[in-house]
C-alpha cells in the first residue's frame, strides 16, 4: 500500500530531481511525486499550520488535508506557472481558514455566543508569508542569502551591505535583485491557489 | 522615469523612503511598481519573522500524517492485494446467513446515501475530474479499540463506476498471531460479510458492488487464527461506523 519513491528521483546526472521536475511529476500523478512533495514541503505546510492553530490535531488534520487535496486537484495544478511550494502554501491559507471558520461556528454555537469573537482567520496569511519566506530564504546559496537578510533587516544601504560583506556593489545589487525576483514570483504565486 | 529596480522599491519598502526622491514620485503613479511595492512590504515584515539562527526553523509534521494521507489517496482496490478467498459470511456468534441478504439486498438505498454526501469541500480547490484515477472517497470513519484492545485505525472507502474498495490504515500496532481480516457488520442483526485479510500495517480490501451499505454501516476488524475455519473468530480487534465523507 505504500507509495514507493522509484529510481525516477535520480535523473540522469545522478543529481536528486530539481524542485520543478518534482511539480511537474506531482502535475503529472506520478505516485512518486506526493511522496517527494510530502518529503519536501510538509515540513512548510504543517508549520504554516502549527503557528495559525491552537490545537495540534487541527494543525495535523490541516497538513493532511493540503496534500490530499492538492494531489485529488493536481489536474488544476500548472508547474509551468506556480512553484509547488507556493501552490501548497496557497491551499493552506484555504484550508485554515476554513479550519477557523469552523472552529468559531463550533465555539459561538457551544457557548450561545452572541457577540462575534474576532477571528484570528486573517492571521493566517501574516504566518504563511513568514513561513514561506523562511522556508525560501533557507534554500538561496550564500553569498545571496547573506545580502538578501542585510537587505532585508540590516536597514543598510547597498554601499554599507557591500563593505560589510565584501563583495563588489554591482553584485550586491545583481544579488537583490535576483532574490527578489524569485522570493517575489514566489509569494505572488502563493495568493491565490483555487 | 523609467520604473525603478528592484532593490530600490525595496529601500522604499523597508524605509518607507528612498534615497531618490523621484522613485516614490513614480510608484504613486505606477500600478506595476505599486504592487512590486506591496510585496515587497509584505517580504520585509515576512522576514523579519525569521529566526536567525542556522536552519529553517520549520517543523516537520509526525509521523502518521503521512500514513493517513497515503490511506486517502490509496488507488483503488488493488486486484493483487485481494486475497482470492471466496466471500465468507458466517458468523459463530449469530448463525445468520448473510450472503442471500447481501446478494438480495436493496443497493441502491445505501449507496446513493453515502455518494450523495461525497465531496464537498469547503476550499476552493477544484474537486476530483471523473477521470481521475484516485477516486473520492465515499465513506470514512475512525477504527476504533474493541473489547478492551488497542488496535485502533483509520479507514476510507472509495468506488469507481464499477468496484468499491475499503482502504484501512492501523494507527497503532495491530501485529499478533494469525492474520487480520475486516468484516462489514450489520450492528442491528450482527450479520458479518467478509472482506478479506488486512495486513498488519493495513492495506486495501475489495468492498461487493451489492453490500447494502444502509445496514451494514459497521466495519469489523478481527484477530484470526490459521484454523482454516472461515467464519469470525469471535475476536473483534477494533470497530468504526462508516460516514459519508
Amino acid at each position: 500500500m505504500s507509495v514507493e519513491p522509484s529510481r525516477e528521483l535520480v535523473s540522469t546526472s545522478g543529481d536528486t530531481a530539481a524542485d520543478d521536475d518534482v511539480a511537474t511529476a506531482f502535475a503529472d500523478g506520478r505516485d512518486w511525486a506526493l511522496e517527494e512533495a510530502y518529503r519536501r514541503w510538509s515540513s512548510l505546510v504543517h508549520t504554516i499550520a502549527m503557528r495559525s492553530l491552537p490545537q495540534p490535531a487541527d494543525a495535523e488534520d490541516v497538513t493532511q488535508q493540503v496534500f490530499v487535496q492538492a494531489w485529488r486537484s493536481r489536474h488544476t495544478y500548472d508547474a509551468g506557472v506556480r512553484p509547488l511550494a507556493a501552490w501548497l502554501t496557497g491551499i493552506t491559507r484555504h484550508v485554515v481558514a476554513d479550519t477557523y471558520a469552523r472552529r468559531d461556528r463550533e465555539r459561538r454555537l457551544a457557548q450561545r455566543l452572541v457577540v462575534m469573537t474576532p477571528s484570528g482567520a486573517d492571521r493566517v496569511d501574516d504566518v504563511a508569508d513568514a513561513v514561506l519566506v523562511e522556508h525560501l530564504l533557507h534554500q538561496v546559496p550564500e553569498p545571496r542569502r547573506e545580502v538578501l537578510g542585510l537587505a532585508f533587516l540590516g536597514h543598510m544601504t547597498h554601499v554599507e551591505v557591500a563593505e560589510r560583506t565584501g563583495l563588489p556593489l554591482g553584485t550586491v545589487k545583481s544579488h537583490i535583485r535576483r532574490g527578489l525576483a524569485d522570493l517575489r514570483g514566489q509569494m505572488e504565486a502563493s495568493d491565490d491557489a483555487s | 522615469m523609467t520604473h525603478p529596480e528592484a532593490d530600490e522599491l525595496l529601500v522604499l519598502a523597508r524605509d518607507g523612503r528612498a534615497s531618490d526622491d523621484r522613485v516614490a514620485r513614480h510608484v504613486v503613479g505606477c500600478d506595476r511598481c505599486t504592487d512590486q511595492l506591496r510585496t515587497y512590504g509584505r517580504l520585509v515584515s515576512a522576514a523579519e519573522h525569521v529566526g536567525a539562527a542556522g536552519g529553517d526553523g520549520l517543523t516537520a509534521p509526525p509521523s502518521q500524517v503521512w500514513a493517513r494521507i497515503q490511506a486517502e489517496v490509496a488507488p483503488v482496490a488493488p486486484v493483487a492485494l485481494t486475497p482470492a478467498l471466496p466471500r465468507r459470511a458466517r458468523s459463530r456468534r449469530s448463525a445468520a446467513v448473510v450472503l442471500a441478504a447481501a446478494v438480495a439486498g436493496v443497493v441502491m438505498g445505501g449507496i446513493g446515501g453515502y455518494v450523495a454526501r461525497g465531496g464537498g469541500g469547503g476550499t476552493p480547490v477544484a474537486g476530483p475530474s471523473p477521470t481521475d484515477a484516485t477516486s473520492a472517497p465515499v465513506a470514512a470513519g475512525t477504527l476504533d479499540p474493541w473489547d478492551g484492545g488497542t488496535v485502533s485505525g483509520r479507514m476510507a472507502m472509495s468506488r469507481t463506476s464499477s468496484s468499491r474498495s475499503l482502504t484501512i490504515t492501523f494507527t497503532s500496532d495491530a501485529s499478533g498471531p494469525g492474520y487480520i481480516e475486516a468484516w462489514l457488520l450489520d450492528p442491528l442483526s450482527g450479520e458479518m460479510l467478509g472482506l478479506g485479510i488486512v495486513p498488519v500495517r493495513g492495506g486495501t480490501v475489495t468492498v461487493p458492488l451489492d453490500a447494502d451499505l444502509s445496514r451494514f454501516t459497521t466495519v469489523d476488524v478481527s484477530r484470526e487464527p490459521f484454523d482454516g475455519d472461515p467464519g469470525h473468530s469471535a475476536e473483534s480487534l477494533a470497530r468504526g461506523l462508516l460516514r459519508g465523507a
